[in-house]
């Protein structure tokens, strides 16, 4: 305080406002004035408003519109129950299924050179950038009455469209990359020393692996699953197109949510949807959870 | 490396193989027919037209937002930041309804809008809301990283050589980001080209108006003509594919341009 | 251009970068800031190139008041320790860049700009790089065209941080003396940091050496080399022989050993005794100021440096001439050359 006191009282009138100035042109030299500061925050915090935070609350409102009862006895309807179920059954099998080959693939990738390496890379990203009606689309052409498979199955006796198997091989099939996207970057960071000083040691491949290469990854690996999870249990489009839309049979929570929605059951619909956008929130918040740990893994390595 | 292989070629490769062969079951003719048919063609241009259009808002929403998320301090930063990733967690389905809900002429924006005299649900606008709405992550996500690792030294570098904030803005910040602008401006067309669940109910799906072309594929496929919704697809994959290969391809000469250290 | 720095002080949260810092530089000066990192060289420079701002002080170039400008009002070159090259740029886009930004009214016009970027490349002799991007150069050619850059603007001044710090030890010696012919070609007043002792006394015509936010000396290299103000320049540049010596009624005592050295100035009390390594001359027991034992001998061309360990309890590292032999296990004496002692 009294230093500035002082700072003032030497200050030649004349240079104060030129000093003024100079404020301006120092905050000037990496960030803007403080009115576009100002325009730049708010639209990017009206427009994530009104596009994201808004629907999302309205996703609740909804649900609770009637009341905490009518919320409550349209998740216990039987329909929504068989939903419920199938969906954790589908997620868990999908989940299953790409986290051992998510692994292997990324192990693959990481750790090994050959050629095609890129194209695999691609390949792995395809589901990513590929229509989820497409996704659902080749199933049917495969397995479908007159698709490649059709008629063998047919005579065979297995279901596999309008059933669960279709469901678990459409959602498999979209969440492929997650578990695999996660683990490649991590893995080839941490490149082939470890592994190599293990088996110098006289770790056998299978002890190097679950000794060495798991525990250097395995934030790595639930942030895949988590992902893969979440998309598992919400994917609409390709899961709509092989499940034949079988009332509490083929429905899993989304499609139910779009049948009860669209007879007009709002209350049914946005309860089932407040549960899906629950296990969005609480993916979202054990993602960033994850990605701090990921984070310091990544500086403890850098040291 | 076996086991990748085979299980990628299972799982991957076989059902997109099935794809193709079924659609070579179809004589050019055949092929072109389809294609041409005015419906088919007007899902095109919807989907096609406003995927583009919605990619383009968030290239200029998400670049707004990263600065806003990057440069600046504001309260509730980080819960912003953390609310980006919503549109992409969220399911499909349930950002459909909530959207719909929203925006219908009786809900909390559709009513002042259609005060207005605009009209959002059930009109082509509304796909366009749904595909800046799932599209918001890819921009801000590929951005971002950018943007924090940008050597605050090349703006004082500029400004040094008497660049003011805006040229400095224009001639070295943006073109440093370009690379990662363009590969969120693809990520975000690629994915609202394809999107189907959080769009179909908010869309209206009157034919040659509002219908997306992935609802004609299922519409195709209820009405058991497999060779048009094939056709269909087909040309929105091999769009797909020549987003990725370009992306690909953009990032790797955007990292070339790197400075080994 | 002059430059007049007075009573500087910058805080960072508790850590004083600068606490009150005088300094004037004489116009066509090539003066270096040494210093180890910390001492607060480069937020000196950022300061004076407008990128940083003093809490207090005054800054002034030929008199006028430089904190009244921002850092584009200044028409300073800045050359940044990692080059900061805009990628995206080609090496000839890189230099014109401080030309194009000008405002229109005094902007130049195509073909001049062009010229002038074209005179800069032969300046630096990299007019053949013009149309490469600067990831395919190499870093002592992303030196010079950062320097290039920088020089486009005419600038009053030239500053540059480290300039040769991420470079090889090669290439450093090469751009040593480019800089030097350099500046003498475009006699430009030029202000760089830098943390190498040898560096600052091989290009600069001063020298002024900083420790934790203090100037500690200004003088010329030889200056610095010869005659060090302080007890922490005499250990900064230079190899030194560093003694805790006591100092009582004229005499000095290195632990209960009194010294045979004469003792000039007002130093008493608790000093150090600084001597250089080749400034040590090695005779026979019981002739010199110290007497220790040889431990080790190693040779470097034309000198032995032997470890001795002083018969006081403290073991030292002496530079000698091969002319004689030292051996692991001979008790010698030595008697410095030249000394220095310090209070504290």
């Amino acid at each position: 305080m009294t230093m500035q006191i002082a700072d003032s009282v030497s200050l030649p009138s004349t240079d104060a406002r030129a000093r003024a100035h100079a404020v301006a042109a120092r905050d000037s030299l990496r960030t803007e004035p403080p009115a576009i500061r100002i325009a730049i925050i708010a639209m990017a915090v009206i427009f994530l408003s009104v596009f994201v935070v808004l629907p999302l609350v309205l996703v609740f409102a909804q649900a609770f519109s009637r009341g905490v009862l009518a919320y409550f006895s349209a998740l216990a309807e039987p329909e929504a129950l068989a939903a419920i179920k199938l969906t954790l059954i589908v997620a868990a099998i999908s989940v299953g299924l790409n986290l051992v080959f998510g692994l292997v693939a990324a192990w693959a990738i990481a750790k090994f050179e050959f050629s095609g390496k890129t194209f695999l890379i691609t390949l792995i990203d395809l589901p990513f950038s590929v229509s989820p009606v497409i996704s659902g689309l080749v199933f049917v052409l495969l397995f479908g009455a007159q698709g490649y498979f059709g008629s063998w199955l047919r005579d065979h006796d297995i279901q596999i469209l309008f059933a669960v198997p279709g469901i678990a091989l459409a959602t498999t099939f979209v969440t492929f990359p997650f578990v695999a996207r996660a683990l490649i970057p991590l893995m080839q960071e941490q490149g082939t020393q470890e592994e190599e000083a293990a088996i110098s040691l006289g770790a056998s491949g299978l002890q190097t692996f679950f000794r060495v290469t798991l525990p250097n990854i395995k934030w790595g690996v639930l942030y895949g699953v988590l992902l893969c999870n979440a998309r598992a249990m919400g994917e609409f489009g390709a899961v709509s197109v092989v499940s034949g839309h079988i009332r509490g049979e083929t429905n899993t929570m989304p499609l139910l949510v779009e049948i009860l929605y669209n007879e007009y059951q709002f209350v049914a619909a946005f309860a089932i949807a407040s549960l899906l956008a629950m296990l969005a929130l609480i993916t979202l918040i054990a993602k960033t959870v994850l990605e701090r740990h990921l984070d310091e893994g990544h500086d403890a390595s850098d040291h | 490396m076996g086991l990748t292989l085979s299980w990628l070629s299972i799982i991957i490769l076989i059902p997109l193989a099935g794809l193709f062969l079924k659609s070579l079951e179809l004589s050019p003719e055949q092929f072109w027919n389809i294609l041409s048919s005015r419906r088919t063609l007007n899902a095109l241009r919807v989907s096609f037209g406003l995927a583009f259009a919605a990619a383009c808002v968030n290239l200029v929403m998400g670049s707004i937002i990263v600065w806003a998320l990057v440069r600046y301090r504001f309260p509730g930063r980080r819960l912003f930041d953390a609310i980006v990733d919503v549109p992409f967690a969220l399911p499909t389905a349930v950002a459909g309804v909530a959207l719909t809900a929203l925006f219908a002429e009786t809900g909390w924006l559709g009513a002042p809008l259609a005060a207005l005299g605009i009209k959002v649900a059930f009109t082509p606008i509304g796909i366009f809301v749904a595909m800046i709405f799932i599209g918001i992550p890819f921009v801000v996500r590929t951005v971002q990283p950018v943007l924090q690792d940008l050597d605050p030294e090349i703006e004082e570098a500029a400004g040094s050589l008497g660049a003011s904030r805006w040229q400095t803005i224009i001639r070295v910040i943006l073109p440093s980001l370009g690379p990662a602008l363009l590969t969120g401006l693809a990520l975000a067309f690629a994915r609202a080209v394809g999107e189907y669940g959080s769009v179909i109910f908010i869309a209206g799906n009157l034919p040659n108006v509002s219908e997306i072309a992935p609802l004609l594929i299922v519409i195709r496929l209820s009405e058991f003509r497999y060779a048009d919704a094939t056709a269909i697809a087909v040309v929105m994959l091999v769009v797909s594919f020549v987003i990725i290969f370009a992306v690909n391809r953009l990032q790797r000469w955007a990292q070339s341009r790197i400075p080994a250290r | 251009m002059t430059i007049e720095v007075r009573n500087l002080v910058k805080q960072f949260g508790s850590f004083k970068a600068l606490d009150g810092v005088d300094l004037k530089v004489d116009n066509g000066e090539l003066l270096a800031l040494l210093g180890p990192s910390g001492s607060g060289k480069t937020t000196l420079l950022r300061i004076i190139a407008g990128l940083d701002w003093p809490d207090s002080g005054e800054v002034s170039f030929n008199g006028e008041d430089a904190l009244a400008q921002g850092a584009r009002e200044r028409n300073v070159g800045f050359v940044f320790q990692h080059y900061a090259l805009f990628r995206h740029m080609t090496v000839f886009e890189n230099v014109a860049f401080g030309l194009r930004v000008q405002p229109r009214a005094s902007r130049k016009d195509e073909p001049t700009i062009r010229a002038r970027v074209k005179e800069l490349l032969d300046l630096v002799q990299l007019d053949w790089l013009a149309d490469r991007y600067p990831s395919q150069l190499s870093g002592g050619q992303r030196q010079r065209i950062a320097l290039a850059r920088a020089l486009a603007i005419e600038p009053r001044i030239l500053l540059l941080d480290e300039p040769f710090g991420a470079l090889d030890a090669k290439v450093r010696k090469e751009l040593r003396r480019w800089l030097r012919s350099l500046h003498q070609e475009i006699n430009v007043t030029s202000i760089f940091v830098t943390h190498d002792q040898e560096e600052a006394l091989e290009v600069a015509n001063r020298v002024v050496v900083m420790d934790k936010g203090r100037i500690e000396q200004i003088g010329s290299p030889d200056d610095v080399y010869e005659s060090p103000a302080t007890a922490f320049v005499h250990g900064f540049i230079g190899e030194s022989i560093e003694l805790p010596v006591q100092v009582e009624g004229g005499v000095i005592r290195l632990g209960d050993r009194p010294l045979n050295l004469a003792v000039d100035g007002l130093v008493s009390g608790a000093s150090k005794l600084f001597v250089r390594r080749h400034d040590m001359l090695v005779g026979p027991p019981g002739s010199g100021a110290f007497e220790g034992a040889v431990q080790h001998v190693r040779n470097f061309g034309p000198v032995q440096r032997a470890e001795v360990a002083l018969s006081g309890g403290e073991t030292i590292e002496i530079d000698a001439p091969r002319d004689r032999e030292l051996r692991a296990g001979d008790t010698i004496g030595l008697k410095p050359r030249r000394y220095r002692i310090f209070a504290g």
